[in-house]
């Protein structure tokens, strides 16, 4: 599973940064800005509906946005496959365990960013 | 300028794998690694780094991860239990670093981290020798009670190598994954040393099985900072593609090595990264 999201991730970046040189902008920003170390892009402005809808424009920076977000999302579906593994083993400690963990990070990436 | 970009994209690429062949065999996830080389060789700012950093936390935990899970190193119920422990450290951590910043005591929290460090390496020095082999009749009389139990098939050593891990043991790591998370949450890093410290100081485990265990602790603590710096604008994409391609790179040639490397190896390797 974990191989799979990693073959993902890699091509997604892998063919993000040959668009971007390609076309030379992404996300209607040019390239000499995404390549800039000391401005960068602000990432908070993209949505994943919007990165989504460049993607299939074989957009370069929304591809780049697709890998890494895939990437973010491969231990929370490690974790909850592992919950799935404990209940098919009726194993209640680690269910309780599995699951507090899934809560706690649906905590950190759906509640905290909007309080802070 | 096509130049001075290739240029840059050749330095992060190298400094990505060797930052994931480290932390692949370290199970220190990398950030540890990388933030400093890019601060030091391409000036980059340090928001930047840390958000690459952490990226390539999750890249090198998951890399690595999925070839140990295949040689089943890593000891799943023991993730579980020092995950949840962290996660809930890093909310607890993250809330109170939002109440600190308000006020000007900031600059106790990295003092508090640097000793925790020395700690975790202190400790991890004392417990280093009379492992890799003990009887296994003397860990059956110990593990009476609750306790975690595994093994693991170790090709160096040509030797399946057993492992408990106690009820008081379990409960301590997992106060220290509780402290360890609330660092995490506060400083915004993965925590891997930490981890190390909990799986390998406290738990005992073959340092192997310590090892690959933290990588996949660490790919769950940095994703969770990683999406909150995504939000808040942290993230540079091109910068963090490039070093992750790397960090895959250097991840997966440390996952072939790792079941041929000799434990006492990763242990002075890795003393030697708390020293820096």
């Amino acid at each position: 599973m974990l191989k799979y999201g990693v073959i993902i991730t890699a091509i997604f970046l892998i063919s993000g940064l040959f668009l971007l040189f390609l076309h030379g902008e992404g996300m209607g920003i040019p390239l000499s800005r995404i390549v800039n170390l000391k401005l960068g892009v602000d990432t908070s402005l993209f949505s994943i509906n919007s990165v989504l809808h460049y993607d299939a424009k074989l957009d370069g920076l929304s591809f780049i946005l697709t890998g890494l977000l895939a990437l973010i999302a491969i231990p929370i579906v490690m974790v909850a496959i592992n919950l799935v593994r404990f209940i098919i083993e009726k194993d209640r400690l680690y269910i309780a365990l599995a699951a507090i963990t899934l809560l706690n990070l649906m905590i950190a990436i759906l509640i905290i960013p909007r309080v802070v | 300028m096509m130049i001075g970009i290739l240029f840059q994209i050749f330095i992060v690429l190298v400094c990505a794998y060797v930052a994931g062949l480290l932390g692949g065999l370290l199970g220190l996830g990398g950030a540890v690694v990388l933030t400093p080389l890019l601060t030091i060789f391409i000036d980059l700012p340090i928001q930047y780094a840390a958000g690459i950093s952490l990226l390539s936390a999750v890249g090198t935990s998951v890399t690595s991860g999925y070839r140990y899970l295949k040689l089943k190193i890593p000891d799943l119920r023991i993730f579980l239990f020092m995950v949840s422990a962290g996660t809930t450290g890093a909310i607890i951590g993250s809330f109170l670093l939002y109440e600190l910043m308000k006020t000007e005591y900031t600059w106790i929290l990295y003092i508090v981290f640097s000793i925790v460090m020395y700690i975790a390496a202190f400790f991890t020095v004392k417990q280093a020798p009379k492992r890799e082999m003990e009887p296994l009749s003397d860990r059956l009389n110990k593990s009476k009670g609750f306790s975690i139990q595994g093994k693991y098939f170790d090709p160096a050593l040509h030797l399946y190598v057993d492992y408990y891990v106690g009820k008081k043991r379990i409960f301590e790591s997992w106060g220290v994954m509780l402290f360890g998370g609330l660092m995490s949450g506060l400083l915004g890093i993965g925590g891997g040393p930490i981890n190390m410290f909990a799986l390998y100081g406290i738990q005992s485990l073959p340092i192997k099985v310590a090892s690959a265990t933290s990588n996949l602790i660490v790919g769950v603590t940095a994703s969770t900072s990683g999406s909150i710096y995504w939000q808040f604008g942290y993230i540079h994409p091109f910068l963090s593609a490039v070093s992750i391609i790397g960090i895959i790179a250097g991840a997966l040639h440390a996952s072939y090595l790792l079941p041929k490397t000799k434990g006492s190896t990763i242990k002075i390797v890795l003393l030697s990264v708390f020293c820096i």
